[in-house]
């Protein structure tokens, strides 16, 4: 355990994250394209298409992957910044900060990616039931997040209030995963459980699971650029900082 | 006890010296409610059929219009800064600021709505459940404004941010209150909703102080 | 309607996105770098 704290405080330090970064944010990066690629060849043309809903549920391999992360973006960037606030440890601060865009990207992919699944499937690209409108929600939240970031002036003061309202809005996560179950929606049931069977066929799963993962993957890599952007920048004046990208003299 | 009694009394004195202010929220509430017959047509089924909302919205907006106001001036003389430091819990400032603060600005549009809704067209039988709901929902919607407004505390022109901020957050609170209306209206069963607007409530009474005291504290570090 | 259209659309909208978050963040990182070899020239450290 010991091992462990000592890790992460070293890589907390700001030279330190800046290496750790450098050093895992490409190889995150083409482990995710790679199953990316992987993932795509099979939902587009490896599996067989639906005998209910045609061709148009090949979207459920993007939309799937994208909701997930919608939600444990959210989930991850609420957990960091009461490490932030708690703990006021910078490094997760930026972890914090860095998770938003990203995790609005995400929400938005889910949006876009439902509208246009909606549209064959249930006749329309939008409409106002409970899970569409809390997802909708979850992208006005991290659009908040990110838009107090970048207001106030003091960084770190900026971290800890966006951080804050992250806090806050993390009420919305269970609100989207639950109204499916709470409320009669146009939106499916679940359909992959954690724990239990799913109900859908394992022939057309393997791709989802892929994609999942490369999904996550991505997160990482981008997560950790992000965060060596906003390191760099909070770090500019530093010895460190102009030793290492300085102009060799 | 004595010190919210001190508290209440201070900032309703501050509140009384800028009375003339409590009216802008309900002329602009009032407003509102002008502007939909005239975008919508005076035709009175047409506008009896989104009587209940356009209220709703009317109150949303015109608090969230005035919720820059609750630190806004102990914040310019100093005083909020005081006040941290006073042996006062902090969130027992907030809740008298925020109990003044509804007293002022959401009671008196709370008073007039019963003319917003015969302006409107609004069928008898639904003025109660408007009323219900609106009163829970305004509370509400100030206790979740008092937490929004304590993180934009230091921010320039920080309005419309505000706003932006609190209005994914009152999503909740206008989905239950409007929707009561228009399950009234449908004749389908509509307390469910006000009961879990009074849970939001009896939570938020104590968690919204809490939280906006936390986020005051981190502003004005 | 042809299904496949739709499926363009939404695996297009996927592909922008994640486009747009690996090249921001990377344009970002060369203007942080591009700052600090500034300010090295202007000052020298704080």
């Amino acid at each position: 355990m010991n091992k462990i704290i000592l890790w992460f405080n070293q890589t907390g330090s700001p030279p330190r994250f800046d290496d750790f970064a450098t050093r895992w944010a490409g190889p995150s990066f083409l482990a995710a394209m790679v199953l990316m690629a992987i993932g795509i060849y099979g939902a587009l043309w490896a599996v067989p298409a639906d005998y209910k809903q045609g061709d148009s549920f090949r979207i459920l391999y993007i939309h799937v992957p994208a909701a997930w992360m919608s939600l444990s973006i959210f989930v991850i960037m609420a957990i960091q910044s009461v490490i932030a606030l708690v703990w006021r440890i910078k490094l997760c601060e930026l972890l914090a900060m860095a998770s938003a865009p990203i995790g609005a990207l995400f929400t938005a992919v889910t949006l876009i990616s439902g509208a246009v699944w909606g549209k064959p499937t249930w006749g329309t690209w939008w409409t106002w039931d409970p899970r569409l409108t809390s997802e909708l929600v979850l992208l006005f939240l991290y659009l908040g997040v990110i838009g107090l970031y970048a207001a106030i002036d003091d960084r770190r003061a900026a971290a800890r209030a966006a951080g804050f309202l992250a806090i806050v809005g993390v009420v919305n996560v269970p609100i989207v995963h639950f109204a499916v179950t709470w409320w009669n929606t146009l939106h499916q049931g679940e359909t992959i459980r954690l724990i239990g069977p799913s109900k859908m066929d394992s022939s057309m799963m393997w791709p989802l699971l892929v994609l999942l993962a490369a999904t996550k993957l991505w997160y990482i890599g981008s997560l950790l650029v992000r965060a060596r952007v906003l390191n760099l920048q909070q770090e500019s004046r530093k010895q460190w900082a102009l030793e290492r990208y300085g102009e060799v003299k | 006890m004595a010190e919210f009694r001190a508290l209440l009394r201070r900032d309703t004195a501050l509140m009384w010296q800028r009375r003339g202010d409590a009216a802008q929220p309900l002329l602009f509430a009032l407003m509102v409610c002008v502007m939909f017959p005239l975008a919508l047509g005076s035709e009175p089924t047409r506008l009896a059929q989104s009587a209940g909302a356009v209220i709703w919205v009317a109150h949303l907006l015109a608090g969230l219009l005035v919720l820059d106001n609750l630190y806004r001036s102990d914040l310019e003389d100093g005083s909020l800064e005081q006040l941290l430091l006073a042996p006062v819990p902090l969130p027992l400032v907030i809740a008298s600021k925020v109990l003044v603060h509804w007293l002022t600005t959401a009671l008196p549009v709370l008073l007039v709505t019963p003319l917003l809704a015969q302006m409107l067209f609004l069928p008898d039988g639904l003025l109660p459940v408007l009323m219900l709901g609106l009163t829970v929902g305004s509370l509400l919607m100030s206790l979740i404004g008092a937490v929004v407004a304590a993180l934009t505390l230091g921010i320039r022109r920080s309005g419309m941010l505000l706003a932006l901020m609190a209005l994914p957050l009152y999503v909740p609170v206008l989905v239950f209150g409007a929707g009561s209306v228009w399950s009234a209206a449908q004749g389908l069963p509509w307390l469910g909703a006000i009961w879990l607007m009074c849970a939001g409530l009896a939570l938020l009474l104590v968690l919204a102080p809490w939280a906006a005291a936390t986020a005051l504290r981190l502003a004005l570090s | 309607m042809n299904h496949w259209n739709y499926i363009l659309m939404a695996y297009g909208a996927f592909a922008v996105l994640m486009l747009w978050d690996y090249a921001a963040p990377r344009r970002a990182l060369g203007q942080a770098m591009r700052a600090i070899r500034l300010k090295q020239r202007r000052g020298g450290p704080a």
